[in-house]
This record gives C-alpha cells, structure tokens and sequence, in this order.
C-alpha cells in the first residue's frame, strides 16, 4: 500500500467515525453548559448607567428627533428668528420632565428605596444624560444655523441656552416640592410664562435682543447655571432620604 | 444568617409609632399580626432601610443595615402595602424595571422575570398594561417583583389583601417554601395566613410586641393568661389583647 | 463566550478522545473532564495560542492518564457499514493503537482530527517540522 493509500484510508476511517458520535452526546454537552461559569446575576452601575440611557433612547429619541427638524425648519422659516431660539430649546427641557415624572411619583417610592439603585440614582442620572444630551442637540441647530445669519456663535448660543438652563433650574427647583402629575403642569406653566416673557422682552422698548443688553444675557444665564447646580444638589440630598421626598 | 432588631425605635414629633422593638430573627416566616396602626408598616420599612431609626440598631450578622448599605438592599426583597405601579409599563417592563433598580444583568433578569410571572400565575399577561389589572393580578405582580434579586430577606405588607382563596393558597405555599432558607416577614390583617405558615409569630400594638412565639407557645400563653381550656385559635389571643372596638380590623 | 468554545470544539475533543481510548463511554467522560479543566483555567488562559489547541493539549493529558490507569480498548463500537469496511476499520483502529505513542498521537492529530501540522506543533511543543517526520514515521509503520 503506498503511503497516499494509506492516508486516503485513515481520513476514510475518520469521516466514518464523525459520523457516528453517540447521540446522547448533546445531553452531556447542556450539561457541562449548566455548570459553566456561574450565570452572571448582578450588573454593575455602568450597565445600569447604560440601561437607563437605553430606556431613554427608546422614549426621547423620536421627539428629539422631531425637534430638531421643527427647529431646523422654523429656524429658516420663522420671522423672528432669535425669538425661536430663545422659546425652543426649553421644549427638550420639558422632554426630561416627561421622563423623570414617569419615575419620580409617590407611589412607587417604597420600592425604589428597597432596591440596590434608589429613585434618587434613576433621577439623577436620568437627569444628567438628558442635560448633556439636550445641551449637545441645541450646540449642533445652533452651530447649524449660524452660517445663514448675522448674529456670532456665542450670541446665539447664550441666546438659546439662557432660557433652557433658567428654565432646567427653575424645574429641579420645583422637583424639591412637587412630583408627578403636579410637577408635569408646573413645567407646563412655567414654560408658558418663559414664552410670554421672552415674547415681552422681545417687543418691549428695551429689545432685550439688542447687543447692549448681550452682558446681561450673560450674567443671567451664569446665575442661572449656578442657580441650578445648588438646586441640583440640594435635590440630589433629599432623594437620599425616602422621608424628605415630597408628596 | 441573623437578623437583629436592637431596641429599634421610631419617633416622630408627638407620636412613637414603634417603640424600643427587640428580637432575633433566623431563616423562617415570620408573622406580624396587628391592627392598623399598630406600626408594623414603619417597623417593616425601617427593616428595608426606608424609614430611619430613631435609636437603636438593626444588624445583619453583626453588622448594622445602615452602614451596609447598597449591600444590605441587595439581600432584600419588599412589597409594599399600597403598592404603586407605573399604569402605562407592561407586566413584563415593569419587571425589567426593578431588575435594573435591583442591578441584575439584562440577560438573567429577562430569565428571572419570565419565570417569576409564569410562578404567580401571570405568563398570560406579560404584553398587558399594569393599568388594566385586578388588584389581585397587581398583587401577584408585586410578590414577583419582590423575588426579582433571589432575597434573603423578604418583607411582605399585606401580601394576601385583594387574592382570592386560591391565589392565596398558593401564596401560602410559596412563602413556606421560600421561608426554609430565607427571613419572611409577613404582616397582615388575615390571621389565618399567619396561622398556616408562620413559624414564629409578634403580635404588634402601639409600637410595642405585646407577645411572640410559635403557634404552641402562644396557645400555651393564652391558656395561662385567661384560663380559658377551650378550643385555641390565634383570633383569640388577638381579640383578648384587644378592646372590642378593634374586633373589625381582623379577619380569618 | 465559554459556551461557543464547548458548542464548537465539543465533537471534535469527544472524537479526539474516542481515537486514543476506543470506547465512546470513555471518550465521553474523558471529554467531559477537559471541558470542565478548561473552564476552571479560563481565567488563567491568556489567550497566547488558539483555544483549540489548548483544549487538544488538555484532553491529550486526561488521555495519557487514563491510559495509565486502563488497559486500551479495542474491537469496540464499530460503524455499522459492510463486513469487509468493517473488517479494515477494525484492522486500521488495531493498528493505529499499537504505534508508538508519540506517532499515534500525530496521527490522530493529522487524519483523524485535520489539524495542521503547526497546531500540532503546538499542542505537542514539538517543532512543525519534527511533527511532519512523526507522521511520515507513522504512516510507514501502518503500511508495513
């Protein structure tokens, strides 16, 4: 027999036995499967980071969506267009109102202060991805529109994030005090009267757009961030305590 | 595993609504029997860590809850007496919620979630809104969710209020069996569910334990206390502790 | 990702296992022993060389044990095919039992198990080379 015969042979005999495994072999094989490395029970703050961020995606992306376009189109459309940029971007704001209000009600608390992440995590990290997130969506319409007019960069931006961060601080202030349903309409309300102020602002004999009042813009908008970052804190305290929450 | 309530107080301005508590409790169903009012819900929440204590301790093994933190609520389970729940989630959303809340991989929560319905008789309803739910299928929602983390310390406020007969034969059955290798504390109005499956017993007024012990002990206490030779059930020893006008609040 | 490694290699280590031992009973549990070895090591593999070869390494260890401890099986658990296949099959397993251990193990390695002669290389630490001339070494003495 030459040698190739003979490995002809051996690979024959090889195919033959593959295809005779025992059957019950499959049984054996889940049962190793079942002991493996023990079933992974717990995740760790990063996956619950990422799951709430998840959870977000699939509840605010759509509208996200829908605001960017609406802000694209009434940007290029809309008469007043400085005036738009000041009244949109607090409708993201109320977007994560939407989101912390389905969490944040009395009733579901006791629960939620049983568990390994409390309400106060859900909230607080809810709140913070929607502020970065929001606050990334408002940079790129601004820095979109930009280009097609007159006004700088940073006018425009402190122009559009002004009344979002009064409006952002406003509300974590109220969440203090209010949650739920309630907490929904005073968001409601609170950005009715934004609207109207800005609207006042607007067409008062101040013209509150002019340059010469961009410094007070300015001052606002680091108060307003200041104010919100104490509010944000003071929250953040209370949540830690089931017995502070309101309601 | 040794759970120690040390004198656990609760305080609030004009009113102790849980007062200088004691006892030791090992793995076992534990039943908490009193009327409203009697401060079973504040001593049950400052088990779970919700409520603070005023003074005194509770340790797990040695070592107080307080201090360990996300690492005692790992081993707890809860349900509530008023249980909340978000209308618009599904049943099955609504599992997957708490497992986050709880820290449990995506993927073993999924497990856990599908298993734990089909246990409480609700694999039926797993797409349906919690909105549209009996109180009894809430209810029977609320104890899957309390098993989500496998706890070692389960509390249950008023876990049978809304099943009916059969759902809480079952319920019985499941605490029994789950109390073998955990701390079950369990407070309701419904002295017999108390009766079937309590291995240790507190009869809760004012804040204070007016009495505790096993079934046979109680009855033993009771004989002794009133005189009585007649037939022992554990309604009795309720009623004997208290005055008529609170009869209404118990339940067989 | 330890799941795919048993789901994949699985057939292949049983096999394995069956050429060196002759028996499908033994094989199993032989099988069964190097999967549950490679999970407790997994930790510590470092992932220098194919998972493969690591898992061949570790089920040609719980051979070589078991062969220590037993006799070697024969005539036993042929493919039921033809007299004369079956014949020759038995012959071609009686041979290849009696070689030398190492030129068994490469040709088991080569024919039964379609490695390369690098991966053989690998899990025998030989060089490739040397593994080559042990499968001509052995296909010599089955031809004679």
């Amino acid at each position: 027999m030459t040698q190739k015969e003979m490995q002809k042979r051996l690979r024959r005999y090889a195919k033959k036995t593959a295809g005779c495994l025992p059957a019950g072999r499959r049984e054996r094989m889940e049962a190793l499967l079942i002991r493996e490395e023990p079933v992974r029970t717990r995740g760790t703050l990063w996956d619950f980071i990422c799951e709430q961020v998840g959870y977000l995606l699939r509840q605010c992306l759509f509208w996200q969506i829908i605001w960017f376009v609406l802000f694209c189109c009434l940007m290029k459309t809309a008469a007043d267009i400085l005036v738009m940029i000041s009244v949109l971007p607090p409708l993201l704001v109320l977007l994560t109102v939407e989101e912390i209000t389905k969490v944040y009600q009395r009733s579901m608390m006791e629960i939620e202060y049983a568990t390994r992440y409390s309400l106060q995590h859900v909230v607080v990290v809810r709140m913070l991805v929607l502020c970065i997130v929001h606050f990334f969506i408002l940079f790129l319409g601004i820095a979109g529109l930009h280009a097609g007019l007159d006004s700088g960069m940073g006018c425009l931006l402190i122009y559009g994030f002004t009344p979002m961060v009064l409006f952002a601080s406003t509300l974590t202030g109220l969440m203090r005090y209010l949650q739920g349903q309630r907490l929904r309409v005073a968001g409601m309300a609170v950005y009715i009267m934004l609207v109207l102020a800005v609207i006042a602002g607007k067409s008062s004999k101040y013209g509150m757009y002019e340059s010469d009042y961009f410094g007070i813009w300015c001052v606002v908008c680091a108060a307003g961030m200041l104010f919100g970052i104490c509010q944000f804190v003071r929250l953040n305290r209370q949540l830690a305590r089931f017995e502070q929450l309101p309601g | 595993m040794e759970l120690v309530l040390d004198r656990v107080t609760k305080h609030y301005k004009n009113k102790i609504a849980v007062d200088r508590l004691s006892a030791v409790l090992k793995p076992g169903v534990y039943g908490l029997l009193g009327a409203n009012g009697a401060g079973k819900t504040t001593l049950m929440r400052m088990i779970c860590g919700i409520l603070e204590i005023s003074s005194g301790e509770i340790r797990l093994d040695g070592e107080e809850i307080g201090e360990m933190g996300e690492n005692y609520r790992e081993l707890l389970g809860y349900l509530p007496q008023d249980f909340g729940y978000y209308p618009n989630f599904t049943a099955m959303e609504f599992m997957l919620y708490i497992s986050s809340l709880k820290g449990l991989d995506k993927r073993y929560a999924r497990k856990q979630s599908m298993l734990l319905l089909k246990k409480v008789g609700m694999e039926q309803e797993i797409r349906h809104k919690i909105k549209t739910f009996s109180g009894g299928m809430r209810q029977r929602l609320g104890i899957a969710q309390a098993l989500l983390n496998d706890p070692k310390i389960l509390i249950l406020d008023e876990p049978t209020a809304g099943l009916d007969p059969k759902e809480r034969v079952r319920f019985r059955n499941m605490i029994a069996e789950l109390g073998k290798e955990r701390i079950v504390i369990l407070s309701t109005h419904i002295v017999s569910d108390i009766e079937e499956i309590a291995d240790w017993i507190f009869l809760m007024k004012q804040g204070q334990f007016l009495a505790q012990g096993t079934l046979e002990e109680l009855k033993e206490h009771y004989l002794e206390v009133t005189g009585n030779d007649g037939t022992f059930n554990l309604e009795k020893l309720y009623l004997f502790y208290f005055a008529e006008g609170e009869e209404e609040d118990v339940m067989v | 990702m330890i799941e795919k490694i048993i789901r994949k290699y699985y057939d292949d280590i049983l096999l394995y296992c069956y050429h060196h031992v002759g028996s499908y009973a033994a094989a199993e549990d032989l099988c069964q022993d190097t999967f549950v070895s490679f999970i407790e090591h997994y930790k510590k593999f470092h992932h220098t060389g194919k998972t493969k070869n690591y898992l061949y390494t570790i089920a040609k260890n719980k051979c070589r044990d078991y062969y220590k401890k037993h006799a070697p099986v024969y005539m036993d658990e042929l493919p039921e095919q033809g007299t004369d296949s079956i014949e020759e099959d038995a012959v071609l397993k009686q041979l290849v039992s009696s070689l030398p251990e190492e030129l068994r193990e490469v040709i088991i390695l080569r024919y039964f198990q379609d490695l390369k002669y690098s991966d053989i290389a690998s899990i025998l630490k030989i060089s490739p080379s040397l593994a080559k001339y042990r499968v001509k070494k052995g296909l010599e003495l089955l031809r004679q």
